[in-house]
C-alpha cells in the first residue's frame, strides 16, 4: 500500500486532513466525517405512503372478501381474492424495484443459514399446530388458510400448495419483508422496522387470536431480512411454514 | 503518517466523550468535542447538546396523548372482556377481548422505549379495527365520530413527534451525549 492511496482513503472530505479509522468526526476541523446520505423527506407521511397505501387497499380487499359476500363462494372466490392481492403486490414491488432489487440476489445466500431457516420453521409450524389444538382455534379463522377449499378438486394437496404455501410464501415475503420493509427502514432504526412490520404483517391476516404466532414468525422472517438484506431466507422459510400447515390439514394432524 | 498516530503518548480524556485524545488534538475524533478551542466553542457543543435534549423532551410531551390513548385502550378491552365473561357469560369474546387487552398493554410497553414505531403499529391496528367494524356493520362509521376523529389526529401527531424525537437523539448519540442502545 502506498502513502498516497492511504491518504486518498483517509482524508476529512471538509479539510483533507488524514483521520485515523474509526473516528466519526475529524480531529482537525471537527466536522462529521462519514455524512450519512441522509433523506430528507420532509413529513413522516410522505415515506410513509406506500406503506399506507399498500396496506389498506390489501386491508379493503381482504375485508370485502371475509366480511361480505362479493366475492364468488368457494375456491372460485380464493382464486379471485389471490389473484387481486398478487397484481397489488406486482404493482408495488415494480414500482419499488429501484431500492428492493438488491433483496432479490442470489450472492451471499449461505446454505447454513437456509437449512436452519427451513428447521426453525419446521419446527414453529409443530409448535403452532399443537398450541392451536391446545387452545382450541382453527387457521380457518385466518383469511389465508382454507385448505378445506381444494378438497373437490383433482390434486388436492397440490392446488392447496401451490395457493396457500407457495403464493404466499413469494407475495407476502415480496409485499412484508421487501418493499415495505424498506420503506419504514428509511424512517426508523431497523429493529423498528422489523417490529412494525411483523405487526402489520400479523393484523392483515384478520385474526386476532392468529397474532400470537403471526407476530414471532414476521419478527422471524423481518430479522432475517435486517440481518442478511436477502428475501430468501424469508421466502424458503415461509413455504416450509405453510406446507406443513398444509400436510398437517391434509393427513389431519 | 501512521508512525505520528502509533506513538503511544499520555492520552487525555474527552471532557465530553472520555474517548482518549492526543494533547493538543483540536476535536475529539469520537464525538467532535473541540477539545483545544477556545470557552466559548465548548460553551457552543455543549448547548447544542442541552437544546436537542430540550427539544426530545419537548417532543415527548407531544406523544403523550398518543401513548394515553393506548393504554386507555388496554383498559377499555379489559373492561369489556370482564363483562362479557362475566355478566353475558360469553367466554370466547372475552378470550379475544382480554388478547386484545394485552397486545395494546405490549403497545404501550413499547411505546415508552420507542414512541415512534408503538404509535405507528398502534395506529395501524386502531384503523384495521374500525375498518372492520364498518364492514361488519356499516352505520359504525359515524358512530362516536368526533372521537374516532380525535383519536386518529393524536395518533398522526404523536407519530410525527415520535419522528421529530427520533431524529435529535440520533444527533445525540453521534454527540455521545445519549447512550446508544439497539
Ligand atoms: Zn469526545
Amino acid at each position: 500500500m502506498s502513502d498516497i492511496d492511504v491518504e486518498i482513503q483517509t482524508a476529512c472530505p471538509h479539510c483533507q486532513a488524514p483521520y485515523q479509522p474509526g473516528d466519526a468526526f475529524c480531529q482537525i476541523c471537527g466536522k462529521e466525517l462519514v455524512v450519512e446520505p441522509r433523506d430528507d423527506f420532509g413529513d413522516v407521511f410522505v415515506p410513509l405512503r406506500p406503506v399506507l397505501l399498500y396496506y389498506f387497499m390489501l386491508l379493503l380487499v381482504l375485508a370485502l372478501y371475509k366480511f361480505t359476500d362479493s366475492f364468488p363462494d368457494g375456491l372460485a372466490g380464493m382464486i379471485v381474492i389471490t389473484l387481486v392481492t398478487v397484481v397489488i403486490t406486482v404493482a408495488f414491488t415494480v414500482e419499488s424495484w429501484a431500492t428492493t432489487r438488491k433483496l432479490y440476489s442470489f450472492s451471499g445466500v449461505r446454505w447454513s443459514i437456509l437449512g436452519l431457516t427451513i428447521g426453525g420453521a419446521m419446527v414453529g409450524s409443530l409448535v403452532v399446530n399443537m398450541l392451536c389444538d391446545f387452545i382450541n382455534a382453527s387457521f380457518h379463522d385466518d383469511v389465508f388458510y382454507n385448505t378445506y377449499l381444494f378438497a373437490d378438486t383433482p390434486y388436492p394437496l397440490l392446488f392447496a400448495t401451490l395457493m396457500i404455501a407457495l403464493e404466499p410464501a413469494i407475495f407476502e415475503e415480496v409485499a412484508f419483508r421487501g418493499f415495505l420493509f424498506t420503506s419504514l427502514a428509511r424512517i426508523t432504526k431497523g429493529v423498528n422496522a422489523v417490529y412494525v412490520s411483523a405487526f402489520l404483517f400479523g393484523i392483515m391476516h384478520l385474526s386476532i387470536i392468529s397474532l400470537i404466532w403471526l407476530v414471532p414468525i414476521g419478527i422471524a422472517f423481518a430479522e432475517l431480512r435486517r440481518r442478511y438484506d436477502t428475501l430468501w431466507y424469508g421466502m424458503a422459510g415461509h413455504f416450509v411454514y405453510n406446507f406443513c400447515i398444509v400436510l398437517y390439514e391434509y393427513f389431519g394432524i | 503518517m501512521t508512525e505520528s498516530f502509533s506513538v503511544p503518548a499520555a492520552t487525555i480524556p474527552c471532557e465530553n466523550c472520555s474517548a482518549p485524545t492526543q494533547p493538543g488534538q483540536a476535536f475529539c475524533g469520537a464525538c467532535g468535542y473541540p477539545q483545544s478551542g477556545t470557552e466559548d466553542q465548548k460553551n457552543r457543543f455543549r448547548d447544542s447538546i442541552r437544546i436537542k435534549k430540550v427539544l426530545v423532551a419537548e417532543t415527548q410531551k407531544e406523544t403523550r396523548t398518543a401513548k394515553t390513548i393506548i393504554f386507555v385502550f388496554a383498559g377499555l378491552y379489559f373492561c369489556l372482556g370482564l363483562f362479557h365473561g362475566f355478566v353475558a357469560d360469553d367466554f370466547p369474546t372475552m378470550i379475544v377481548e382480554l388478547f386484545i387487552c394485552l397486545l395494546f398493554l405490549v403497545l404501550g410497553a413499547w411505546s415508552s422505549k420507542n414512541p415512534f414505531g408503538a404509535i405507528l403499529t398502534a395506529f395501524f391496528i386502531y384503523l384495521t379495527f374500525q375498518i372492520v367494524e364498518v364492514f361488519i356493520d356499516p352505520t359504525s362509521l359515524f358512530k362516536g365520530i368526533i372521537v374516532k376523529i380525535f383519536i386518529i389526529g393524536a395518533f398522526v401527531k404523536g407519530i410525527r413527534s415520535a419522528m421529530e424525537a427520533q431524529k435529535y437523539i440520533k444527533e445525540l448519540e453521534k454527540m455521545k451525549a445519549v447512550r446508544t442502545d439497539e
